[in-house]
């Protein structure tokens, strides 16, 4: 009885996560999608964005704007990412290789999230760090979410 | 090295640059006055316009469960450390000051008196997130380089 329980409690849990990371998935997508579609992805695009261009008169994001974005844009990282990573815990891989993971994810979250500013008060060139950043966060994400999607769908974890 | 006080040393570094653009947010919206706030939300008849209930609704909707999400995930983390006074103290004050500072610009529409105390409930409550934060990330970093 005892068995049946608890493999009735780890068949909860490992669905509840599948479903998540397919969630996480549509997420995913629609957000690279945002991101090509407003000019905030490519690095031409976030320089013209941010810095605006006096030729054709377009005028660049105040410090106020970029601050509203990095707000909303950090709350969505800090769930994404420790819901990601706090579920991948359980996903039977070496610990050096999550080591690295985290550490990847959570340092081009950071530059992602901390280079608007650059761009805005150092230098254009910092709209390749974003679009690196950018690029490196997204794929981390997908193969975390990848990895933890098809561990708990095959019930292999911790 | 633990993968999991990674996670809790990285979250919390992320949850402070939060909290720093949510206190520059503060700063140009509200001021840290009672006078300030007042103009922002009732209004100066030249510049600023009143704002309705509908949209100080549509602001602060989303930031009340944000903000329940992001203090639970902090101070539950503390369950893995030895649990002392301070963290519960701390947690208990997030919340209920949290609470109270997005309630309270939808009180002001109708009572504007209650405009002074927004910088003080906003300030209690960043105050305490942060030593939240603070806590965790030395709770963490010295737990990544303990040996086992």
């Amino acid at each position: 009885m005892r068995f049946i329980t608890q493999k009735r409690k780890s068949d909860l849990i490992n669905l509840l996560v599948v479903l998540y990371c397919i969630g996480v998935f549509i997420f995913l997508i629609m957000f690279l999608v945002y991101k090509f579609f407003s000019g905030e992805f490519s690095p031409e695009d976030v320089k013209l964005l941010i810095l605006g261009d006096p030729e054709s008169f377009t005028e660049g994001m105040s410090v106020y704007e970029i601050v509203e974005l990095v707000h909303t844009e950090a709350f969505f990282v800090i769930i994404l990412l420790m819901s990601l990573f706090s579920i991948n815990l359980r996903v039977k891989i070496p610990e050096k290789l999550q080591i690295g993971v985290f550490l990847t994810g959570f340092l081009s979250a950071f530059f992602y999230l901390l280079s608007p500013f650059f761009i805005k008060f150092v230098s254009h060139y910092f709209s390749y760090l974003y679009f690196t950043a950018l690029l490196l966060f997204v794929i981390v994400s997908f193969t975390v979410n990848l990895l933890n999607m098809f561990s708990f769908a095959a019930g292999k974890v911790r | 090295m633990k993968p999991v006080f990674l996670i809790m040393l990285f979250g919390a570094l992320l949850l402070l640059v939060e909290i720093s653009t949510g206190v520059y947010i503060f700063w140009e919206k509200y001021g840290f006055s009672g006078e300030k706030t007042l103009k922002y939300i009732h209004g100066d008849g030249v510049f600023i316009s009143k704002k309705s209930f509908l949209g100080i609704l549509k602001l602060n909707l989303p930031h009340f469960l944000s903000f329940s999400i992001t203090t639970f995930i902090i101070f539950h983390l503390f369950y893995f450390f030895s649990v002392r006074k301070i963290y519960i103290y701390l947690a208990i004050i997030s919340f209920f000051s949290g609470w109270i500072n997005f309630l309270l610009p939808i009180l002001i529409i109708y009572f504007p008196f209650l405009s002074v105390f927004k910088p003080f409930f906003f300030t209690v409550f960043i105050f305490s997130l942060s030593a939240g934060s603070v806590l965790l990330i030395y709770e963490a970093f010295r737990k990544l380089f303990q040996k086992c």
